[in-house]
């Protein structure tokens, strides 16, 4: 080779020749798993090469696999300093500060070509400063290591800052940011970035991907075929005498051999060929990487990238499509047992409410794979006896799951594998749904703030446990009657509310510690504390919720610049990006009910902690959401009429209640919302019945959970009893006897064993002289306690 | 706050009691308050029971001083709000609990309670007020009742028992209610804190007497007759009254129902699919040559300033090619592009095509359209057009720029090469179909008109 660089003197030559060769065995022993002797030459070479910071990083992984990855955040330390100094030492070096910008988040291509340019003798000392800083694998490695703690959402950060400059990075390490990314996406619910990605590597994969292992040797001719445009480009270049572009259209365009309909289809082929191609050409001077297994082969990324585009499009419930696309993923794999694929078949049917089918799916999977998805597949069974209602089936497994992954944890010491396969953070969210549901609120806090670590970013776990801690304060509404004297001297005293939770209350299941929770759901959700105030202009916009991130990029010079997801020739792939389009459509409306929920909560607790100010806040905020449920519009009625009562303002607190009233009479209340209104928050899609063999397929009615459509919240006339219950309590307190006589007895005919509805109807008995009528009250309330007061003591 | 006075603001509004308060809500109090409904009295025991009604049945042989001296020595000032409220509760009560000379105790006891304040702040003057100006209160009652208001201590030397024997009605002049409200009341203030439906709060005791119907619940028979059915211990009651009788007292309840939990969203329960292996990976650049990728700089360096041999040139496309990911190694900055594109267009050519996927490429293609128009830009772009997809915009920014480059352009030579450079460029252009003519219509036919002596 022509080389123009300066002759290093003869000895600098021999160390570089020494330590390559060294490095070469020590990468040798290192797959062969023979860590102590890897580590022995390590530090032959770290004599040489005193602080080398890539030499100290193979050291510290290699040591790390020796002992099993015992202590892995003193692992993350150690890679953190090496990669804190490879950018100090990048700074200090004093190169161009432009370059140097572009170099610290870049790596070369260098990785395959270590035993190819053994034989090369060009050694140029200026040459090595300038890759030397390369941080990109440190980083990649930091961020495994973060995904098996489960550190979700840090690992995802730091994937993020590697895969915007994704392109100078070397192929191999390239594949797994990329990889690691798809999985870490996938299980926070990016589903944008994660099609980002699968675009990415579909339209990468028409050159990088292929050429890949094949570094000198290509022909040019193909070369140029893959960086051509699809179109068949005319090549009749005006000023050209270039060698290269002379040649555009090669013989057999990738393109011209699929006659595939749709863009989606033909990108598939795209890398359905290169794949092949990649295959037949033997890579002559790479045998080594051949045998290399952190290399993903081409083949195997390719039929990756086909389950991940399944993952992502059933998350984003284009199930149609995953139905498509499952079944050529599935030819894709021949045969070959990939239990992540049988995985996403049943996650698909399980999605189509076609539970049998799902089950069939998830044994055949087990039967075929390693003992490590056990637990998933537990997992996954409880997920699907949930769905048919079955709590107590759907607890075995959640439990079995949980099991499943504890023995591997207690192991010693823990391997690295096992931290990952330990799922046990995500089963607990499902544990703890099931807790909630089994009305078991201690259990289910305990459950959600382990998956927490994992979740801590979405709306829906602090909700949960807000939802759990208001369960547990749940009055035993009892009255008690106290019998006291006998004989024409008895009286009976009514104790109102003794019945409270006073015991010490744990502090994670605390109204107290619901507001808390309330306030970051409401964070997450986009509306801030400060919007809680009682400004009537102000309104929460629903587009205002958005799920997707996308967030710019700054680059060197300080301009932000877009996400360079298909920002020079355009997302190629339409059919998950209008599945993105129409999940980020679903996340807002979810979002929505999401919003309702938290401020309907938020009212009540802040009305149960006495903070009535706070209480009107939410519950007028609820009202004014756009498209509010008329379930949840009714709530924040009641609510913001107690506020107001609680305010003293009881003119506002009746114009709440008075927007149902119609006609004459002040009593005639309409039912709050209809039926129908509170169906729509149970009724999932029914189940897809598309098999005509399917008809044993468990129909939606027969298998809700016992009364589980009549529990979800009050049916309309109960509602209604609550309204006029608490019309018939306005009344009486503004003295209003007669309306209040009328009015709660009509709520007490619609909620006969509400505890304050009986209060309320024994005061305004009271109140009318009608003593009697009260004490049958009493006797006749099911809620009620009558206690021997003295008498006991006697 | 202190517990304690809080309690008392909630006490004296629970009674509805006329309260000088310097109106801080409840509600402002916020969430220390734990429930505007939910607090729990503690209860009188037992004994502090039995002590308190001693005291008050020795209203018939005691002073009432030593009964007050007695009351505030052997009660703990903490029961006091519990006490008081127990004794209002016997007072008001119907059938009458407390014999006349008790009654007079029990007035004294809540005069007194709280006769340290100011008298304006004693809660039960409204209380008292009410009692001295009410017709069916007992005359001597009333006169004992203005007695201890105006602050007269003549009447606690004696017994009540001995007051009520010794009353003479006629000594007394009973003012209307609205004259002692005037003298008592002025400075307090006549609102209520506390939440309306509280504020109509009456006492949580229903007299529910059992005893045969058709007889006379005032027949004295029950009383003397323990074994009869409907009899009853006066004692026992007022024991268990003042032992249970809370300060809550009964009010219209506002029924506020639990929110509902929200349903399981679709997609909420996690479904968990296997992952690939992630482990950590070598660092395959370790100690390695690097050497080629230093050539291709060096080279690149020289190639900003002037052309380079061929056999340089071909080196630099061989490695570029070779090794696709060295363009982004080998020092090329948007900002030096520019001076690659004038001295070595072959190379700029190659460079920005395998740039195409970088995220940098837009800023390349900017500096492409903002340097000075040249034969070799063009040539660059046109390279670039037929070998990748080029962005729309860009190319329609670069002929625009091209064409105003004509027209700025002093020098006539200059002028007439670059015109023709142009034509070429865009023949190249339209023919291959790279651009569509309707887009660019208007700037295309005005340089035609414009340079049309050009040929």
């Amino acid at each position: 080779m022509d080389s123009l660089s300066v002759a290093s003197s003869a000895s600098d030559a021999d160390l570089i020749s020494v330590t390559q060769t060294l490095a070469k065995d020590a990468y040798v022993l290192f797959q062969l798993g023979k860590y102590a002797d890897c580590v022995k030459v390590l530090n032959q070479i770290l004599d040489k090469k005193a602080d080398d910071p890539k030499v100290l990083h193979n050291i510290a992984i290699v040591e790390n696999f020796q002992d099993g990855f015992s202590n892995p955040k003193r692992f993350l330390e150690a890679l953190d300093n090496l990669k804190k100094r490879s950018e100090r030492l990048a700074h200090s070096s004093g190169e161009n500060a432009e370059v140097l910008d572009n170099r610290i988040k870049s790596v070369g291509n260098k990785g395959n070509n270590v035993v190819a340019n053994l034989a090369s003798t060009i050694n140029n000392p200026q040459g090595i400063a300038a890759d030397d800083f390369d941080v990109s694998v440190a980083m990649f490695n930091i961020a495994v290591i973060l995904y098996h703690l489960h550190e979700y959402e840090k690992c995802f950060s730091i994937l993020e800052r590697l895969y915007q400059n994704i392109e100078p990075i070397d192929e191999r390490v390239a594949r797994h940011v990329c990889l690691l990314l798809l999985d870490v996406s996938l299980v926070c619910h990016h589903a944008s970035r994660a099609a980002d990605v699968i675009n990415y590597l579909e339209r990468v994969g028409g050159n990088n991907l292929v050429n890949q292992g094949d570094s000198g040797n290509i022909p040019q001719q193909q070369l140029t075929n893959l960086v051509t445009k699809s179109t068949s480009a005319p090549s009749n270049a005006m000023l050209s005498s270039d060698p290269i572009n002379s040649d555009t259209n090669g013989p057999e365009s990738p393109l011209s051999l699929t006659p595939e309909e749709t863009l989606f289809e033909t990108l598939i082929s795209t890398l359905d060929v290169s794949g092949a191609q990649n295959l037949t050409r033997p890579s002559n001077d790479l045998s080594k990487s051949q045998t290399d297994e952190s290399f993903i082969s081409t083949p195997d990324l390719r039929l990756k990238v086909h389950l991940y585009k399944v993952w992502i499009l059933i998350l984003t419930r284009n199930l149609k499509a995953a139905k498509r696309e499952v079944k050529m993923a599935m030819n894709i794999a021949r045969g070959k047992d990939y239990s992540l694929a049988l995985f996403l078949k049943s996650q698909l049917e399980y999605a189509r409410n076609n539970h049998r089918k799902a089950i069939k799916l998830l044994m055949a999977s087990v039967s075929q794979t390693e003992t490590g998805t056990s637990a998933l597949y537990y997992n996954n069974l409880g997920c699907i006896y949930y769905q048919l209602g079955k709590y107590q089936t759907s607890a075995v497994f959640f439990s079995k799951a949980l099991g499943n992954s504890s023995p591997q944890r207690k192991e010693i010491p823990m391997k690295l594998l096992n931290f990952s396969q330990d799922k046990s953070v995500l089963f607990s969210y499902n544990c703890g749904l099931l807790y909630l549901a089994s009305g078991k609120p201690v259990l289910a806090v305990r459950c959600f703030q382990q998956a927490g670590s994992v979740f801590f970013k979405r709306s829906l776990l602090w909700l949960r446990i807000a939802e759990c801690c208001i369960m547990f304060s749940e009055k035993k509404a009892d009255i008690n009657v106290q019998i006291i004297g006998r004989g024409k001297w008895r009286q009976l005293v009514i104790e109102c509310w003794n019945s409270r939770n006073l015991v010490q209350v744990d502090p994670n299941l605390s109204l107290k510690f619901a507001k808390s929770c309330l306030l970051n759901a409401l964070h997450l959700l986009d509306c801030l504390d400060e919007n809680l105030n009682l400004d009537p202009n102000f309104n929460i916009q629903g587009s205002n919720l958005k799920t997707g991130q996308g967030l710019g990029q700054v680059n060197s010079n300080g301009e932000a610049k877009e996400t360079k997801v298909g920002n020079s020739s355009g997302s190629p792939n339409l059919l998950l990006q209008s599945s993105i389009n129409e999940y980020e459509g679903l996340c807002g409306k979810e979002n929505q009910m999401i919003l309702q929920a938290v401020l309907a909560d938020l009212a009540f607790v802040y009305l149960e902690l006495g903070n009535a100010v706070k209480a009107l806040a939410a519950a007028r905020c609820l009202l004014r959401l756009p498209e509010c449920s008329r379930v949840y519009i009714f709530l924040g009625n009641i609510y913001a009429a107690e506020a107001y009562c609680l305010l003293n303002q009881p003119k506002q607190a009746s114009e709440h209640l008075s927007s149902y009233i119609s006609g004459q009479n002040s009593n005639n209340t309409e039912l709050p919302y209809s039926q129908e209104d509170r169906d729509v928050w149970q009724t999932r899609k029914a189940v897809d019945l598309d098999e005509p063999n399917s008809n044993n397929t468990p129909t939606f009615d027969q298998t809700l959970p016992q009364g589980s459509s009549d529990s979800w919240f009050m049916k309309p006339e109960e509602a209604r009893g609550v309204l006029l219950a608490d019309m018939a309590a306005m009344s009486a307190a503004e003295g209003d006897m007669e309306r209040a006589h009328e009015a709660v007895t009509m709520a007490l005919s619609l909620i006969p064993d509400n505890p304050e509805v009986v209060l309320t109807a024994i005061y305004i008995d009271l109140v009318r002289g009608k003593t009697q009528d009260a004490v049958l009250k009493l006797k006749q309330c099911s809620r009620v306690r009558f206690l021997p007061g003295t008498l006991a003591e006697k | 706050m202190h517990t304690q006075d809080k309690r008392y603001y909630e006490f004296l509004s629970n009674q509805n009691l006329v309260w000088n308060s310097t109106s801080i809500s409840l509600f402002q109090i916020g969430d220390n308050n734990h429930s505007s409904y939910g607090c729990k009295y503690k209860m009188i025991g037992k004994p502090t029971a039995a002590v308190l009604y001693s005291l008050l049945k020795d209203g018939e042989k005691r002073p009432v001083e030593e009964i007050l001296t007695d009351f505030f020595t052997k009660i703990h000032q903490s029961l006091r709000l519990e006490i008081c409220s127990a004794v209002v509760i016997l007072l008001k009560d119907t059938p009458k609990f407390l014999k006349p000379a008790e009654r007079l105790v029990a007035f004294a006891l809540l005069h007194h309670s709280y006769s340290s304040l100011q008298s304006s702040t004693n809660p039960y003057l409204s209380l008292l007020t009410n009692v001295a100006t009410d017709e069916k209160t007992e005359n001597s009652e009333k006169a004992f009742v203005l007695h201890l208001l105006s602050g007269n201590k003549e009447v606690l030397k004696s017994s009540t028992a001995d007051y009520i024997n010794k009353f003479d009605p006629s000594s007394h002049n009973f003012l209307p209610l609205d004259q002692l409200q005037k003298q008592y009341r002025d400075k307090t203030n006549p609102d209520p804190f506390n939440c309306f439906l509280k504020n109509a709060v009456i006492r949580n005791v229903i007299p529910d007497p059992d005893f045969p119907r058709g007889c006379d619940a005032n027949s004295p028979e029950f009383d003397l007759v323990k074994s009869k059915i409907g009899s009853g211990d006066r004692d026992e009651t007022i024991m268990g009254l003042l032992q249970f009788s809370s300060l809550e007292g009964l009010y219209p309840h506002w029924t506020r129902p639990c929110p509902p939990r929200l349903p399981v969203l679709e997609g909420e329960l996690v479904w968990v699919n296997p992952d690939n292996t992630h482990e950590p990976l070598w660092d395959l650049r370790m100690c390695a040559d690097t050497s080629r990728g230093a050539a291709v700089r060096d080279l690149i360096v020289k190639a900003l300033k002037g052309p380079l041999a061929p056999s340089q040139q071909e080196q630099v496309l061989l490695e570029l090619t070779s090794d696709l990911k060295l363009v982004y190694h080998c020092g090329l900055t948007p900002r030096k592009l520019p001076e690659l594109v004038e001295n070595n267009p072959l190379i700029a050519v190659e460079v920005l095509i395998k740039l195409m996927n970088s995220s940098d490429i837009s800023e390349y293609f900017m500096v492409l359209v903002n340097m000075d128009m040249s034969l070799h830009s063009m040539e660059v772009v046109n390279q670039l057009t037929t070998a990748v997809e080029l962005p729309t915009e860009f190319v329609h920014m670069y002929i625009t720029n091209c064409i105003s480059s004509c027209e700025n352009i002093k020098d006539k030579y200059m002028q007439n090469r670059l015109v023709r450079l142009v034509c070429v460029f865009l023949q190249s252009l339209i023919r291959n179909k790279i651009i569509n003519v309707q887009d660019l219509f208007i700037e295309v036919q005005a340089f035609c008109i414009e340079f049309s002596r050009i040929r």
